[in-house]
């Protein structure tokens, strides 16, 4: 019996909600695109690219060409790999895929973050957030929107990483320690931290609410 | 199920302002196509043996150069190689060699003699180019000149654009030549520069030290009004060709643009902006994009000129809203909150109303407005334009066809925005 599916639209960043049908590929489908199949994998990557990129979008917080690249180069991995993937229990790809796409955008942080140490805090504006935030996502952000994204860049990219693949990716304790490589105690210490911030916000918001517009 | 759990209702509330990016169309296409690169190792030998052989086969095809004659009766212009444009006057008497590429084209360095009269040079830069002639050589690293030779009086060299380099043939006299300046090389040597601006040039020509080349002087003054006529009317052409319709921009058309005026909804694309540092082309897409160093320049000059032209009205429109002039550390981000805390929602939906029924070619739904709310109003409408006009210049800087191709590599600048604060 497969498995409940529970990654749902979230992908596209609108709801957390299951949905209940078409969230893993099919056992077919899969076999053939293990085999090469070009219709099956591409049916693979159309049916995981939105999930994939909403994931890497969220974790690097960079311009949409970095997020292109990573989300490219994730599939182009789990592509190489996927003939050797072995799907068990309640075992599913998207998670495997996940897990791809979750150790890249960390590779990525990381390697920033060590040319930025290396090299000293680039006096641009592009060396983090919110000056790496496209412009043009600003524009649409606005208010709370932006002071959203703002709290939840201001996180570690390991907690951020795992608030993302809670909220948006409906992973359980265990898979999100299994995409870090990290023990579960690990995973609700960096979930509750990053749930501390939200609430914070949220507290601001409410006072702005209350005292209206400046 | 989820051992976590739930968020709250207003935590999913907040999270849900959180958009995420979503892959563009071709994203699948692109991925698979990366992919068919990985081949299997295996291949890789065969693959790499066929190249070899293909390079060899190549340059073999292809090694020794383009060449040719010219004894002009009339004016014609003559294609030298890939890189030069020249115009050669009746009487004019020249030979050229241009070295092939690998391809087979003519870009390699390249040999002209210009035995006699009056030829105009548009060279673009690349490899050497050397015009060789009785009383010299000269040496371009890309540039617009005129070559007059006259047996009695010399080598008269004009450059319009660029810098030349002179070289006497007899004991090797170096002379470089500026834009604006002209060289005479006579049979004792270099004679002398001298400014031949427009206003200068009658001057020059007609000098009692030029006598005898006055109608060289007209000459070359009527070749480079014609040439700058020439690259105005390319200009134009490129313009032409890549002005976006009026009625539709960057993949939206007409019944698009309706619709999103009816729901004072705003979609456009755009490039990044950033205050302090230019947006750079990835090694990536310029080899997607098959850009030479010069047109990679080219479009990484004026993508920040673009940017700088942003971040000016940005910075512009915060002191204007905020009244406060120091912006030093802000960046385009910050700056933007803060002009968007100084504007209020219902002001936010008549700028969007009245842009989303301009781009749609509707006439204005309220009135103009004045004061901060027009600020931040003609601040969205150069954003939303951002795009189509950094096409245009790229259109008018690299042709129509390659703007298009940059502006569609990622299917649109940077990224596709969609946008709405509600209808008024």
């Amino acid at each position: 019996m497969p498995p409940e599916p529970r990654v749902s639209a979230v992908a596209q960043g609108q709801s957390h909600k299951p949905s209940g049908d078409s969230t893993e590929i099919d056992d077919v489908t899969l076999e053939r695109a293990k085999r090469g199949d070009p219709a099956a994998r591409e049916r693979f990557v159309k049916l995981y690219e939105a999930r994939v990129y909403a994931l890497v979008g969220r974790l690097l917080l960079t311009c949409p060409s970095e997020v292109d690249d990573v989300a490219q180069e994730v599939f182009v991995r789990a592509l190489g790999a996927l003939s050797r993937v072995e799907t068990r229990g309640d075992s599913k790809i998207s998670t495997w895929l996940l897990t791809i796409a979750t150790r890249a955008s960390i590779d990525v942080l990381r390697r920033t973050a060590r040319a930025e140490r290396r090299h000293g805090r680039a006096a641009a504006d592009t060396a983090s957030f919110p000056d790496t935030e496209p412009f043009s996502d600003m524009v649409m952000a606005r208010d709370l929107d932006t002071r959203v994204r703002r709290v939840l860049a201001e996180l570690s990219h390991d907690h951020r990483a795992v608030l993302v693949l809670r909220a948006y990716h409906d992973l359980d304790y265990g898979e999100i320690a299994e995409v870090l490589g990290i023990d579960e105690g690990t995973v609700k210490s960096r979930l509750s931290r990053a749930r501390m911030a939200l609430k914070a916000e949220l507290e601001r918001e409410t006072l702005r609410n209350a005292g209206g517009k400046a | 199920m989820s051992q976590v759990d739930d968020f709250s209702d207003d935590e999913r509330e907040l999270l849900d302002r959180w958009s995420a990016p979503t892959p563009p169309v071709s994203f699948a296409a692109r991925v698979l196509r990366e992919r068919r690169r990985g081949w299997p190792r295996v291949r890789y030998g065969v693959v790499a043996a066929c190249l070899a052989l293909l390079t060899a086969g190549l340059l073999l095809r292809n090694r020794g150069d383009l060449s040719g004659m010219v004894q002009s009766n009339a004016r014609s212009t003559i294609d030298i190689g890939k890189r030069a444009v020249v115009v050669a006057e009746s009487g004019t008497v020249l030979e050229y060699h241009v070295a092939k590429d690998w391809r087979g084209e003519g870009t390699g360095p390249v040999w002209v003699e210009q035995r006699q009269g009056t030829a105009f040079y548009r060279v673009e830069r690349g490899g050497a180019f050397k015009v060789h002639t009785v009383n010299g050589t000269i040496e371009v690293t890309g540039t617009c000149f005129t070559i007059a030779v006259d047996e009695r009086t010399g080598v008269l060299v004009t450059v319009h654009e660029g810098s030349v380099v002179a070289e006497h043939e007899v004991g090797g006299t170096r002379e470089s030549v500026l834009a604006g300046n002209s060289v005479l090389l006579n049979p004792k040597g270099v004679v002398a520069t001298h400014a031949h601006s427009a206003s200068a040039a009658p001057h020059i020509m007609h000098s009692e030290r030029y006598s005898g080349m006055a109608d060289l002087g007209d000459h070359v003054a009527l070749m480079e009004q014609t040439a700058q006529l020439r690259e105005q009317v390319r200009v134009l052409q490129n313009r032409l060709a890549s002005k976006p319709n009026s009625e539709r921009t960057y993949g939206l058309d007409q019944d698009e643009l309706l619709r999103l005026a009816d729901n004072c909804e705003l979609s456009w694309d755009t490039p990044q902006v950033q205050v302090g540092t230019s947006p750079k082309l990835t090694d990536d897409d310029a080899r997607a994009l098959g850009l030479t160093p010069e047109q990679r320049r080219i479009l990484e000059e004026t993508m920040a000129q673009a940017n700088a032209r942003m971040v000016g009205i940005l910075q512009t429109t915060y002191i204007a809203v905020t009244g406060d002039e120091n912006i030093a550390g802000l960046s385009a981000t910050a700056l933007l909150s803060e002009i968007e805390d100084k504007t209020s929602t219902p002001e936010m939906q008549r700028i969007y109303e009245r842009l989303a029924a301009e781009r749609a070619g509707l006439p204005p739904r309220s009135p103009k407005p004045q004061g901060r709310e027009a600020q931040v109003e003609e601040l969205y409408r150069a954003y939303v334009t951002m795009g189509d006009e950094l096409q245009g210049v790229l259109a008018e800087r690299l042709g129509a066809s390659l703007a298009e191709r940059i502006r569609d590599l990622r299917d649109g600048f940077s990224s596709r925005r969609h946008s709405s604060f509600g209808c008024p």
